[in-house]
């Protein structure tokens, strides 16, 4: 009886497995019919070119360097994620979207390790913080 | 439509490549030049690619991968020359002497 009800599960689970595949597979193929994957990334793309705008443009006004610091952030994390997905999802499976995946990798390990550079090379060099930051920090280390 | 969205895009990564020149020509320290650079071949990446797409040639990729490359090692390269003086040898001599 025991058997029967471990055989029993493995076919029920295995059924409900089996149907979610289906359903993704019906859900993609009716997506990509009537384009609605297009239309995705159409967004995707525009917003991240207006994300690349509000990173350049809090880069430029901003009044210090560690803000501006965490404004110029903005590109390399929202932009990039953004362009690079949407781009993908324009061209479907293919090579094309294979690049797009190792420049998405490989900026997402650089980006944050050169903005680090940046900041630890800054505050090496005797660069400080604005006084408000700088008591925040100075409370946390007691 | 997505010659329209790649243009906006494009223009978008235009207009902010413009300001974060801008701010290398005129940022008050070395660390805002820095990362005005760093920040400049980010967006020169992703102009890149869009140019590829815009043109419908996506064999642009390489290119943008391959400055992807060379922009990090390059903004690592300027702060370690502004730290030490030099490229190559000053990190052994620092060991040396002390």
């Amino acid at each position: 009886m025991r058997n029967l009800d471990l055989m029993l599960s493995l076919f029920r689970w295995s059924f409900y497995g089996f149907m979610c595949i289906f359903a993704v597979y019906v859900t993609v193929s009716l997506f990509t019919a009537f384009g609605v994957f297009d239309i995705i990334a159409w967004l995707l793309i525009v917003f991240g070119g207006i994300f690349a705008i509000i990173g350049a443009l809090g880069s430029l006004r901003f009044p210090d360097f560690w803000s501006r610091l965490h404004a110029a952030s903005i590109t390399d994390s929202g932009g990039v994620i953004l362009l690079l997905m949407g781009m993908g999802m324009h061209s479907g499976w293919n090579l094309v979207t294979f690049k797009l995946f190792l420049i998405g990798a490989f900026l997402f390990i650089t980006g944050p390790t050169s903005t680090h550079a940046v900041a630890n090379a800054a505050l090496v060099s005797g660069l400080k913080p604005p006084r408000q930051l700088r008591t925040d920090l100075e409370r946390d280390d007691d | 439509m997505p010659h329209y969205v790649f243009l906006f895009a494009m223009i978008c990564l235009f207009i902010a490549m413009v300001l974060v020149l801008i701010r290398l020509y005129n940022g008050p320290t070395l660390y805002d030049r820095v990362l005005s650079t760093n920040s400049f071949g980010t967006h020169t990446v992703l102009f890149i690619g869009i140019l590829g797409f815009l043109s419908g040639r996506p064999d642009f990729l390489d290119i943008a991968l391959l400055y992807a490359l060379i922009n990090f090692v390059g903004t690592i390269a300027i702060l370690k020359f502004f730290r030490y003086r030099a490229i190559g040898d000053a990190l052994e001599k620092r060991e040396a002497d002390k």
